[in-house]
């Protein structure tokens, strides 16, 4: 049938006196015939391939019967009918590949457990994830690492866990409990830390200080009354004293170069599509994974990849001026990410230095501008 | 061509368009080398040969393919029958 399949055939329906002799009057023109069947009185079914037609008309000229055509099968049919329902199949084709990213789209975030700055905190970590409403994510949510991200970069998270349904991105933020305040102080407002006032601003109260003082830690800055509670913000110059172990290891950089892997797994079986050749040893591997979901189901198809990078070790020589800068630098950061958001680092002193079999320890003083009045 | 097939000592049918029919079970039958498939009805097949005629009769036949060469019937066959063509 392979034959017939590739050309094309028909299947033709002979009735007449004669019908029992007309298989044979073509077989004698050399045309190949296929499943025969004689059916009532006088009519006999068979199929013809398309090319041997031309025989056929030409032997239906002395045939006195009908002859009619009744299905047409082959490879040039279904090309046409292929065609024909071309915009169908294009269409459904387009459907899925919509469908499939419109899936991988995120169409909304839910932040449970955190106040509308904690929030505006969080959706600010998640932009810089990748994730935000509107964006296509095909590559598989790495909960775990986003979340150890999370507790490290957004101040006064404690947990933090991220978690996918279908379209809906649930992030579940635990804060730090802050320390219960003391209700018999909340009158007034104490300093937080001793530093030297920078400035102030008393929305409600009486100041028992003036711009330039000293205050220690505990000390009433703001008096106010039992109706009303004495409101504001007293900026002081505070200091803080880090202490900075830089070691001038060996820095390892990826070279330029990569190679990527792709491997795709179908349900549980994995294949490779493209195999990198390995590296010679110190290698970086970052890997990615792919997932497709209709809607919310996960389709079986999978692209994982595996990129490779070599990796060079770098021998810095550095200055001694550069190295204490990386310190300084290394140190502030640190600093920064200790701090409250609104205060700024006005000043650093070195305090003391020293080189110990390549390593540089520091201590490094800093003067910080911050609110240290609390109730 | 006949008298060559001899001498190379090949089996007859080797050489040359001689029919050949071959039946398996009382379900098929191929004919190869048929010159002409005279008549076709559900109950009798009758195949010209080079100097014979070849008569199937059964129930159900069906002639599965049908090649210049070579004719394939399915079918539940009853008899099959040769008989010498008349000369002249």
């Amino acid at each position: 049938m392979a034959d017939f399949f590739l050309t094309g055939a028909v299947t033709v329906l002979i009735r007449g006196e004669e019908a029992p002799l007309f298989p044979g009057r073509l077989h004698q023109r050399g045309v190949t015939l296929k499943n025969l069947q004689y059916n009532r009185q006088n009519e006999v079914r068979f199929c013809l391939s398309i090319r041997d037609v031309g025989h056929l008309r030409k032997e239906a000229r002395h045939f006195s019967g009908t002859i009619r055509f009744e299905e047409r099968t082959g490879f040039p049919f279904l090309k046409k009918r292929l065609v024909h329902y071309a915009p169908f199949f294009l269409a459904s084709i387009c459907f899925f590949i919509v469908m499939i990213l419109l899936s991988a789209m995120i169409i909304r975030i839910d932040i449970q457990g955190a106040d509308r700055e904690l929030k505006e905190d969080v959706r600010a970590f998640l932009r810089k994830e990748g994730i935000r409403e509107g964006a296509i994510r095909l590559n598989d949510l790495d909960a775990e690492q986003i979340s150890r991200r999370a507790v490290q970069d957004i101040p006064g998270i404690v947990r933090f866990t991220i978690e996918k349904k279908g379209v809906v991105y649930i992030v579940d933020v635990s804060v730090e409990k802050k320390a219960e305040k003391s209700l018999a102080g909340s009158r007034h407002l104490n300093a937080l830390k001793s530093g030297v006032v920078h400035d102030l601003f008393v929305e409600y109260g009486i100041s028992t200080i003036r711009r330039g003082d000293f205050v220690e830690a505990g000390d009433r800055l703001i008096t106010g009354t039992k109706k009303q509670p004495a409101a504001g913000t007293v900026t002081a110059e505070t200091w803080y004293k880090a202490t900075v172990t830089l070691g001038n290891g060996s820095l390892k950089t990826r070279n330029g170069e990569k190679r990527k892997s792709i491997f795709f797994s179908f349900g549980e079986k994995e294949f490779s599509f493209w195999k990198a050749s390995p590296f010679p040893k110190p290698v970086q591997l970052e890997e990615n994974s792919y997932s497709f979901h209709f809607f919310s189901y996960r389709l079986p198809v999978s692209l994982r990849t595996e990129t490779y990078y070599p990796l060079k070790s770098v021998t810095r020589i550095e200055s001694e001026a550069e190295q204490e800068k990386r310190a300084i630098q290394a140190a502030k950061a640190s600093l920064m990410a200790e701090l409250p958001k609104k205060a700024v680092i006005i000043g650093e002193n070195v305090l003391q230095k020293r080189v110990e079999s390549g390593k540089v320890k520091m201590i490094i003083h800093f003067q910080v501008l911050e609110n240290i009045a609390i109730n | 061509m006949k008298w060559m097939g001899k001498m190379a000592g090949l089996p007859e049918d080797a050489v040359g368009r001689i029919p050949r029919v071959v039946i398996i079970g009382k379900s098929k039958i191929a004919v190869y080398n048929a010159e002409k498939l005279e008549q076709f009805t559900d109950q009798s097949v009758r195949i010209q040969l080079s100097d014979a005629t070849l008569e199937i009769q059964g129930k159900l036949l069906e002639v599965i393919e049908l090649m210049p060469a070579e004719v394939v019937i399915e079918g539940n066959i009853t008899s099959v029958c040769m008989k010498e063509k008349k000369r002249g």
